[in-house]
């Protein structure tokens, strides 16, 4: 494959996931323009691998989590966390409640939490991509759950199935 | 009490929010690749054009035009661009620890400052696969493995990092410190962490050294540096050192002056003891 028919495909969802993860636009953008620039100058070998998606999906979760991009400016004010699109949603407080409460997470929870129940990883797979164990996946999940105030019991199997992120 | 169907329908939120954004952006030409320049004399770097890669509306810079540092005190060196820092094999080890990084960090900067640790970690590298036929896994802390990804596997670290205060004369700033091991291929001004005012600069030794500054815009003295030294043998150190209690955004202002010159941090970034 190459790069701009990569991008082509799969820069929507890559943003949608950024977007995910961050929960700012301007930092959605900042990570995936990064990271898109670095797999531009290494795509031959990215795309060489089996999953070339997964492999950039990687580097944008790195990016997030990297101490140098924690450094960065504060969000533009009108990019303020919890502001909400004026889509007209009923339950659109609600939603912007959640995402204050995403937003307040510690990014290694976040990161566990978005690639658990929107990227649909299991535990081992989110361990491997925050390289880390399991069992320390199990524990952040469950501390993020806790701080999300999410009684996980109460919508088992209830849930809308993950986004499907992987295009071959 | 929420439910996870209010967790996935704030991703949905999220997404329409990037889908906005996307469907404000204008469809954008293919890039070229650009070629990859080796190290040389700055005389010759100035006239090198600048590329804009423009990649899915995301522009990385490779200039040769950097900006001096803003707020006074940069180093006097001319700027360069696309300095190549790895030119040989990686024979550099990074630290094991961040109590190895903070006790190299307290030696240099022994009687001139002290440093306080806060918090530790690991900084979080990306390394492309070695190739097609590559059964090992990749070096960058989190890479996937480049035949096939290995999810029982723990990546190795590639580093760690430090953050905390440094006080010097009563001076006292906030700071993070990465040491790991540099990404192959040139030092451009994507480098930068900020780029109102930064410099990509070769060194004697071989090394580039990056300096960029950053103004806070919502706190009046808000100051923050970045001094990184990438060497030829692989080692990337990376210092921010703030006038404000965390250099990892806004926060209050802790001195008037930062507790290091910018060439004590450039010192500091430089010494051969990491």
């Amino acid at each position: 494959m190459q790069f701009d028919d990569y991008v082509r495909m799969q820069q929507p969802a890559l943003m949608r996931f950024a977007m995910v993860l961050t929960g700012r636009t301007w930092l959605a953008e900042d990570v995936v323009s990064d990271v898109l620039g670095r797999a531009f100058e290494r795509w031959d070998r990215i795309a060489a691998t089996d999953q070339p998606h997964a492999y950039v999906r990687r580097m944008v979760v790195n990016e997030y989590l990297s101490w140098q991009r924690r450094a960065k400016r504060r969000a533009p004010l009108d990019d303020e966390p919890g502001a909400p699109v004026p889509d007209g949603a009923a339950e659109r407080a609600e939603r912007a409640a959640m995402i204050t409460l995403l937003d307040r997470l510690p990014r290694r929870q976040r990161a566990a939490v978005v690639l658990r129940y929107y990227a649909g990883l299991s535990d081992e797979e989110v361990a491997a991509e925050l390289g880390c164990r399991p069992s320390t996946v199990r524990s952040q999940i469950s501390r993020a759950l806790a701080a999300l105030r999410i009684d996980i019991s109460e919508t088992a199997g209830t849930y809308p199935a993950p986004t499907i992120l992987e295009i071959r | 009490m929420n439910t996870l169907r209010d967790l996935h329908e704030a991703f949905h939120e999220l997404e329409l929010r990037a889908d906005a954004v996307a469907a404000a952006t204008e469809p954008l030409a293919r890039p070229s690749r650009p070629a990859r320049r080796l190290l040389a004399p700055a005389a010759s770097v100035a006239a090198v054009a600048a590329v804009a890669l423009t990649v899915a509306g995301v522009t990385v810079w490779h200039d040769g035009s950097a900006s001096p540092a803003a707020g006074g005190g940069g180093p006097a060196t001319q700027p360069a661009s696309d300095l190549t820092a790895s030119s040989g094999p990686l024979t550099w080890q990074p630290p094991a620890s961040p109590a190895q990084v903070a006790a190299t960090a307290r030696q240099l900067l022994a009687g001139l400052a002290t440093v306080t640790v806060t918090d530790t970690g690991y900084p979080v590298g990306v390394t492309a696969p070695d190739g097609p036929d590559s059964g090992a896994a990749s070096a960058g802390s989190g890479a996937p493995n480049a035949a096939q990804p290995d999810h029982s596997a723990v990546p190795q670290h590639d580093g760690a990092a430090i953050v905390g205060t440094i006080t010097a004369d009563g001076r006292r700033g906030g700071f993070d410190l990465n040491v790991m091991s540099a990404d192959d291929g040139p030092v451009t001004r994507s480098a930068c962490d900020f780029h109102d005012g930064c410099t990509v600069t070769a060194q004697p030794d071989g090394s580039a050294l990056v300096v960029s500054v950053w103004h806070s815009p919502n706190q009046a003295g808000g100051l923050t540096y970045q001094v990184e030294s990438v060497r030829p043998g692989g080692a990337d150190v990376l210092l921010h050192l703030s006038t404000l209690t965390d250099p990892k955004g806004d926060s209050a202002v802790n001195t008037k002056r930062l507790p290091l010159t910018v060439q004590q941090m450039t010192d500091f970034v430089s010494s051969d003891q990491w």
